[in-house]
């Protein structure tokens, strides 16, 4: 998609301005979800003037952010929005986009199958497992 | 305080989890247990009976729902998985 746009916005955009993949600049440590796009407009200098990201690539950024915070922030803290305003914004966000169909049925069917098998005490998981 | 049990299908979400993470969930669900409301630090989900809530834990959502002084874990997701856009 980001090449798409990549190319029709090169046609509009002034002979100054460049539109690049914004994968060209991430680390490879940081790697998009396969549905993300995102881009960033330089001009003559190579200078970053515009940066475009479709809503995945949005909460890729934010989420990495949010993962990278998790380990040094209390568990207030971590839902705290003047704290971790990354995560506040992830919230706020993901309360917008539809659930995906797939996971309401794999929702219920969970509570369903656990409805009639009965429900795992968590005190068992965290022995088997060796948590405390 | 709460109890906390989970569903076949969430157990083994859990257990498919870096040992990392199923500790760093472990204190999350340690802390929600003993909140008041643990739903204030959660987002309902919208049309799924009984109310299910979301909990965002680094890249992951567990999903749950609270009745009677118990949490109700669902799922554990992987974020990516759970909404469309």
């Amino acid at each position: 998609m980001i090449s798409t746009i990549q190319k029709q916005s090169n046609k509009h955009l002034s002979k100054k301005l460049k539109f690049l993949s914004w994968n060209k600049f991430l680390p490879k440590s940081l790697k998009f979800s396969k549905n993300s796009n995102a881009g960033v407009v330089l001009d003559q200098k190579k200078i970053p003037k515009l940066f475009i990201f479709d809503a995945p690539a949005f909460l890729d950024i934010l989420s990495e952010i949010d993962d990278s915070l998790a380990k040094k922030l209390t568990h207030k803290e971590y839902y705290s929005k003047s704290n971790n305003p990354a995560g506040y914004l992830i919230d706020e966000i993901e309360s917008r986009i539809p659930e995906n169909s797939n996971i309401i049925s794999s929702l219920k069917s969970a509570i369903k199958e656990a409805n009639i098998k009965g429900w795992v005490p968590f005190s068992k998981i965290q022995k088997e497992l060796g948590l405390s | 305080m709460y109890n906390i049990i989970f569903s076949n299908q969430a157990k083994k979400d859990f257990k498919k989890l870096s040992k990392e993470l199923q500790i760093f969930i472990n204190e999350k669900l340690k802390f929600y247990s003993k909140q008041i409301n643990p739903l204030i630090w959660s987002k309902p989900l919208k049309n799924i009976p009984p109310s299910t809530n979301r909990s965002r834990v680094r890249k992951y959502r567990i999903y749950f729902y609270t009745s009677q002084n118990t949490i109700f874990i669902e799922r554990i997701m992987l974020r990516g998985q759970s909404y469309r856009v």
